[in-house]
């Protein structure tokens, strides 16, 4: 129905998988990290957000990415897009990603501290 | 007196009874009438940074874009097109495109360059206002295979083959005497998809301004010193008509954000810019609720007297999320790109009937109809019994005029002397009217119709790819999210990094927000004897749904979704 458009870059898409992980983690089983014997190394997590990234926009060119800029400045990608991201790292890594953290995401390097520091939250909470 | 005509008498007309043209109405007669000073247009960057255009501003410097495209040599009836972001060069293009009696045609940015091409070429652009990045990555490299644009103005640098905005401007004077205008001049093109073929690009007049002041009147009650905030991209028919030209008409302000869509910035945006009229879409509200309450509920809304929606069906939740949490309830709205403007709506002064679409407005006959008659016969249509397709009484001012050089699917809308929507509704015993869907195959994402056989025909330029279809598939927040099926060629191995390549020849051919978001690989897609793809017996499978009447189904061909070649 209704007027064909609306706002530019606004929207998200649930993947069910995704959601699954989610819950997963929040229940306590970690997929993707669960057989870890030590928490992810710093080093792992940049691949693996640039990986990530690669299965929303398989068409951007992340070598040329500037890791301090924001991807939405360097990359055609709208907010389904970076929605659909996040669920994915998610998904990944077997944690949950507070809302208010989303726009720490937003660049290589801030998602890679973003993802470190929850990591560390969640190892934190499962050895106490 | 018609609500039509009482509009009439709220517009001035252009001086010497010389027509009505939509700038006028919208800028010059605010400067005439001494209202020069009001703040018309309010930029917001990403970084919160304001800044503020006055009327007069608008109109001295829509003024030297009009005297720009008279020096390129642009003037009645011919099409300028825009492809930019939400930044002021835009507002100004279009306001001087109108005034130089010339047609305005604004495109998404985030269109990809086979939507740009299909779009100028269609629409036979002769000037296109973009920025040296557009132009770099969509229109260089195709610029041969669009022999009617004869000019393109960069708006940030000036490269080879292009005019520099600013050099354009400073050239040009800032006096302009708008050319006598009929209503029935040409003004607006606005592309929209349908099931079949390229996209429509729907041909609108001057004088349908007439009911973008009624509806901002009667639906969204703008006026000077109201802050407006119209979310729609200018892109879009609703970021036209309400974006830009209704709430000029009424002499408000608009906020214009030009960032990326963050539910805390939304809200301050809200708060700080004592926001009155908010004009908003399903997709977004449904994302600020995901955000959670407690975010809502830091920032205060009091300045807030009217939210609406628009774009596709407001289910009743969110209206009742918007009353507790922003303390107003949302007014879902319902209109078309080829209505101009709103036609059925709850109204600001009556209760809201939480999930309708609303009611008629003043001057708008709305019919629940079938059609009928064969397929080579012009349309006819018979009254519904209880659900049917929307239908319109001709004769409102908005109406759009024609397809450009399609003048059998314009007809083939009209029955009767009714409009034909597309639209399946239920009207109920108090004259609520209720969506249903749509009658074809249309996929409908983030408030966006998406053309199914647009997205299909880029991916069969793909070499792997025998056949392919499009279909939506019912999205929690977005709507439908667009799902492509493919099949591939004979000795093709259909695994994930062909899946891969075929996205991304998709997104960088369509651009993201037309492209699939999601590819599965099928050994058989279900057709029709005459070899049809029917999206429809697709998408009820896909979702376990009826699958209604099969006997134009090919039985020959395996159809069943299990056969999937991937994980899915």
């Amino acid at each position: 129905m209704c007027a064909d458009e609306t706002l530019d870059d606004t929207a998200t898409t649930m993947d069910r998988d995704a959601l699954d992980g989610a819950q997963a983690s929040r229940t306590g089983a970690l997929p993707g990290v669960k057989d870890r014997e030590t928490p992810m190394d710093r080093d792992q997590i940049p691949p693996l957000v640039l990986e990530t990234l690669a299965e929303v926009a398989p068409e951007a060119d992340l070598e040329q990415l500037n890791p301090d800029v924001s991807f939405h400045d360097q990359l055609d990608i709208d907010s389904v897009d970076f929605l659909n991201f996040v669920l994915a790292l998610e998904r990944k890594l077997g944690i949950s990603i507070p809302e208010g953290d989303y726009p720490r995401l937003g660049s290589l390097v801030g998602a890679t501290e973003c993802v470190s520091r929850l990591l560390d939250k969640n190892a934190g909470a499962t050895t106490s | 007196m018609s609500v039509w005509d009482l509009a009439r008498t709220r517009l001035d007309g252009l001086p010497g009874g010389e027509g009505r043209n939509i700038a006028f109405e919208a800028v010059d007669r605010h400067v005439a009438h001494g209202n020069g000073d009001r703040i018309a247009l309010r930029f917001l960057s990403s970084e919160g940074a304001a800044r503020d255009v006055r009327y007069r501003t608008l109109a001295l410097d829509s003024n030297r874009f009009a005297n720009g495209l008279d020096a390129l040599g642009v003037g009645s009836g011919d099409v300028v097109a825009t492809l930019l972001g939400r930044v002021p060069e835009l507002y100004i293009a279009a306001m001087g495109t109108l005034k130089a009696g010339a047609v305005l045609c604004t495109l998404f940015a985030a269109f990809g360059p086979e939507p740009v091409r299909v779009r100028l070429a269609k629409g036979h652009v002769k000037v296109l206002v973009t920025t040296a990045r557009q132009y770099r990555r969509k229109i260089e490299p195709l610029r041969r295979e669009l022999p009617d644009l004869k000019a393109v103005i960069l708006i940030d640098e000036a490269l080879p083959g292009t005019c520099s905005w600013q050099r354009l401007m400073a050239a040009a004077s800032d006096r302009w005497r708008i050319p006598a205008t009929s209503p029935d001049s040409l003004a607006l093109i606005h592309f929209t998809s349908g099931t079949t073929g390229t996209p429509k690009g729907a041909v609108h007049v001057h004088e349908a301004v007439v009911a973008h002041e009624a509806t901002a009147a009667a639906v969204l009650t703008l006026g000077p010193g109201d802050l407006f905030w119209c979310t729609a991209d200018p892109g879009w028919v609703t970021g036209v008509s309400y974006g830009i030209i209704a709430p000029l008409v009424r002499g408000a302000t608009s906020v214009i954000d030009d960032g990326v869509f963050e539910p805390e910035r939304w809200y301050r945006i809200l708060h700080d810019q004592s926001v009155t009229i908010w004009y908003t879409a399903p997709t977004a509200i449904r994302m600020l609720m995901k955000a959670g309450d407690a975010l809502a509920r830091r920032h205060d809304f009091r300045t807030l007297r009217l939210a609406a929606s628009v774009g596709e069906p407001l289910d009743a939740g969110a209206v009742a999320w918007g009353e507790a949490v922003l303390g107003r309830p949302f007014h879902d709205t319902w209109w078309q790109t080829e209505t101009g403007a709103i036609m059925i709506a709850n109204l600001p002064d009556a209760p809201v009937c939480p999930g309708a679409m609303g009611r008629p407005l003043a001057g708008i006959e709305a019919a629940v109809v079938e059609r009928c008659g064969g397929p080579e016969e012009a349309p006819r249509i018979e009254p519904a019994a209880e659900a049917g397709e929307l239908a319109l009484k001709v004769g409102w001012p908005s109406m759009f005029r024609g397809y450009v050089d399609d003048e059998a699917r314009y007809r083939a809308v009209f029955a009767d002397g009714y409009y034909l929507t597309g639209d399946r509704v239920r009207r109920d015993e108090d004259g609520w009217y209720w969506f249903l869907g749509r009658a074809d195959d249309v996929i409908k994402s983030a408030g966006r119709l998406i053309g199914p056989i647009e997205v299909e025909s880029v991916l069969l330029q793909h070499p792997a790819v025998a056949e392919a279809a499009v279909i939506g598939l019912p999205d929690p927040t977005v709507g439908e999210m667009v799902k492509a099926y493919v099949t591939v060629k004979d000795g093709i191995a259909a695994d994930e990094a062909l899946r891969r390549d075929i996205l991304a020849a998709a997104r960088s051919r369509l651009g993201a927000a037309t492209a699939p978001r999601d590819i599965a690989f099928h050994a058989a897609l279900p057709k029709t004897r005459s070899g049809k793809i029917m999206r429809r017996l697709l998408r009820a499978r896909e979702l376990g749904l009826p699958e209604g009447d099969l006997s134009t189904l090919d039985e020959s061909t395996p159809v069943t979704t299990s056969d999937s070649t991937t994980e899915d």
